[in-house]
């Protein structure tokens, strides 16, 4: 579903992202795992279509964002970090404005409804300006706008910094469920626990570079620590000397 | 298109409703919009009112005139009849009148009769045009023939941005301002919340996003100028509508939206450069600076300097000249009139007829030679409206002023063509006497009921095709322009 061929982006004389080679099929949850600066947001900008790559490509089942911007975006969901969306609509307003926005036709109040209710988002906010939600709420919508979108895959750019335990625990399972209605999840984080709770797959980033991948099942949560915090002191260490 | 209409333009509206500044500047528009459509509706009144007091007043005369052929005990009925309600100097007029009755050359000479005035339409109140203060009284039967340009010039009036309130001022140049106000940062304030990433992965043209964006706003301003214009003027009672005014509202409308387009297109393109709220915003100002004072206030001293108004007096002094030279050259044009009119035949025992005649003889040259020099000074207007018209492509803000001032019949040549058509009625008038006081007729019961009368309603329908023509060629250059350019920058990709 998802697919990146030799995919590089360099800013300049900075390279953000080296020869990245990477395949996410649907139903699978990959998560981009590296320190700040490693190119996990660049891969997601880069399948987003809002950055070009500067050597490679990306495939959204099989379409070239780049040359098929419609199309693709067609088929891909994203959560931002900081999910801002217009404090003055309520959070079915903004689903339906946001529904509209990709689609560009008018969908059934209902079915927006029961896509937030699926999404977890308590019935008594819906009616809400999105102004008085949580962190956690707002992502709800945006999760409830891929469920009504019927997105192909979903792409998340640290999705749970911010969130309290209990909330990133609810949207691990949110995503466990999209997954399993064959979604293919690509997520760039820093939660270690999060990224072990929901992934299927997780690779670790080191200066634009992915390192190494294997499946979540395979290591413990000791092991995960031990490997990501030996990526990022390799990082910190390169960059000071 | 329609699909366009139907879901981006809808959505968009929705959006657009919940922020607090495009209610507030919905409201200011619609306010200063009843608000100059009152002050319009005002001036139109009076105008009626004095229109009104006219055609009173010359009714009253012909009743003067026409009780001085009745038989003696009905003139002294008439005159017990209205003596009950005459002022002194309506009796002391009504007197005069009754003498003059039945001599075609006293006749043809009496000041104030039958005057007329500039007829209003429903759209008057629309723009102050060319001048606030049209002539009030055209002396169709007077001995001046410059009263016909008696009015105060101001400077320019179709530059002149900042004079009377009237609606014009507020479309031409408040509501580019609201516009910029609702449009500036419709895509600055995502990009500064942190939304703009997640408003465009969704989107696949964020062309049409902006578009739809700025277009919701402008247009439902605009929408509300023209509704609550339309309101305005259907249902004050200010002239009489038929299909000419229905067509000049239409074009009213059209040019309102025109101009409202052109400054959407401009915000577009702001809006498609990589700005902050604020540098949007001050762009836009800056632009709204250039279109609506610089570029005015440099062809204002362009045009003035080029051509000179000539003013009132300048005008009386010209035909004093002018009467002055020829009373001077009295026998020429005496010998000249007796050879124009062989049939003429002077009866050495009337000596009041020869110096009547003579009278008539003196006062036709003095006006056909102010004619000539009147037709120059009207031909100067044109000439001036020839060189705004040229301006136009300069800045829409002139576009749109020539075309509300065409569509409200108060331009400046509407005025020129109010002139000559007076002018015009001057001479049938005195024609009319002439002929009877060459002849030696005394005016009869019949004649002064068959004394022409000014139709004034000719005049309603005028439209200059030219001016308008270059108006809309001149909004259509400018909303292209900026429609390219963010189209350019869009393609360029300066927006991520």
């Amino acid at each position: 579903m998802l697919e990146a061929q030799d995919l590089s982006k360099t800013y300049g004389t900075h390279v953000a992202l080296h020869g990245l080679n990477l395949h996410v099929p649907a139903g699978e949850v990959f998560c981009l795992l590296g320190a700040n600066g490693a190119g996990k947001s660049t891969t997601i900008k880069l399948f987003l279509g809002l950055i070009r790559p500067t050597s490679g490509g990306v495939r959204i089942n099989g379409l070239d964002p780049a040359a098929q911007p419609a199309k693709s975006k067609s088929l891909i969901g994203y959560i931002p970090e900081q999910v801002a969306l217009y404090p003055r609509l309520s959070g079915l307003e903004n689903l339906q404005y946001f529904a509209s926005l990709a689609g560009g036709s008018e969908l059934n109040r209902q079915r927006l409804w029961d896509a937030l209710l699926k999404a977890g988002l308590p019935e008594d906010a819906i009616d809400r300006r999105v102004a008085n939600y949580s962190k956690g709420m707002r992502q709800k919508v945006v999760i409830a706008l891929a469920i009504v979108r019927r997105v192909k895959a979903l792409l998340l750019d640290e999705p749970t910094s911010g969130l309290d335990p209990q909330a990133a625990h609810e949207f691990s399972k949110l995503l466990v469920l999209l997954s399993e209605e064959g979604v293919a999840v690509l997520m760039a984080s820093h939660d270690l626990y999060h990224a072990r709770e929901s992934a299927t797959q997780i690779g670790i980033m080191r200066q634009g570079v992915l390192v190494e991948t294997f499946p979540a099942a395979d290591v413990s949560h000791a092991e995960l620590e031990y490997r990501a915090l030996r990526s990022m002191e390799r990082n910190v260490v390169q960059r000071m000397t | 298109m329609l699909r366009f209409a139907a879901t981006d333009l809808r959505r968009e509206w929705r959006l657009a409703l919940t922020q607090p500044c495009v209610s507030t500047t919905f409201v200011v528009i619609g306010c200063l919009t009843m608000l100059a459509l009152l002050t319009g509706w005002l001036r139109t009144n009076s105008r009626i009112e004095r229109l009104q007091t006219l055609a009173g007043e010359n009714a009253q005369q012909q009743r003067f005139v026409e009780s001085a052929f009745l038989e003696r005990p009905s003139t002294d009925s008439a005159a017990a009849e209205l003596a009950g309600e005459l002022t002194p100097a309506e009796h002391d007029r009504r007197l005069s009148l009754q003498m003059s009755a039945r001599s075609p050359d006293l006749m043809r000479y009496t000041e104030g009769l039958w005057r007329s005035m500039l007829p209003t339409t429903p759209l008057t109140g629309l723009s102050q045009g060319a001048g606030g203060e049209w002539p009030d009284h055209y002396y169709h039967a007077g001995p001046s023939t410059t009263q016909t340009l008696a009015r105060t010039m101001r400077p320019n009036p179709l530059l002149t941005t900042m004079g009377a309130f009237d609606l014009t001022l507020v479309v031409g140049v408040v509501l580019p301002l609201a516009v910029i106000v609702l449009t500036y940062d419709v895509t600055a304030a995502d990009r500064e919340l942190g939304r703009w990433e997640f408003v465009r992965c969704h989107t696949s043209s964020i062309h049409r996003l902006i578009v739809a964006r700025c277009l919701v706003r402008v247009g439902a301003s605009s929408l509300l100028v023209i509704m609550l214009t339309a309101l305005f003027v259907i249902v004050l009672p200010t002239g009489h509508w038929d299909s000419a005014m229905i067509r000049n509202f239409l074009i009213w409308s059209a040019w309102v939206s025109a101009y409202l387009g052109f400054w959407a297109a401009l915000s577009i393109l702001a809006n498609s450069l990589k700005l902050s709220w604020a540098g949007a915003g001050l762009l836009l100002l800056l632009c709204w600076c250039i279109f609506v004072f610089a570029i005015p206030a440099l062809l204002q001293c362009a045009v003035n300097w080029r051509i000179q108004m000539p003013r009132q007096a300048e005008l009386t002094a010209l035909e004093e000249d002018v009467r002055k030279q020829v009373e001077r050259e009295a026998d020429d044009v005496w010998a000249d009139f007796l050879r124009e009119h062989p049939q003429i035949e002077i009866d050495d025992e009337k000596p009041q007829q020869e110096v009547m005649l003579r009278d008539v003889a003196l006062n036709k040259a003095a006006r056909s030679e102010v004619e000539a020099r009147v037709e120059t000074y009207l031909q100067r207007f044109l000439h001036r409206e020839d060189l705004l018209d040229r301006s136009q492509l300069l800045t829409p803000l002139l576009a749109w002023r020539t075309a509300a001032d065409q569509s409200a019949g108060t331009s400046l040549r509407h005025f020129v063509e109010f002139a000559r058509q007076t002018g015009d009625f001057h001479d049938e008038h005195a024609a009319y006497f002439e002929s009877k006081s060459l002849a030696g007729q005394e005016l009869s019961f019949l004649d002064i009921q068959g004394i022409p009368r000014f139709d004034d309603r000719q005049f309603y329908t005028q439209l200059d095709l030219s001016p308008l023509l270059l108006s809309a060629a001149s909004l259509l250059m400018w909303t292209s322009v900026c429609g390219l350019l963010s189209w350019w920058c869009l393609r360029l990709g300066t927006i991520q």
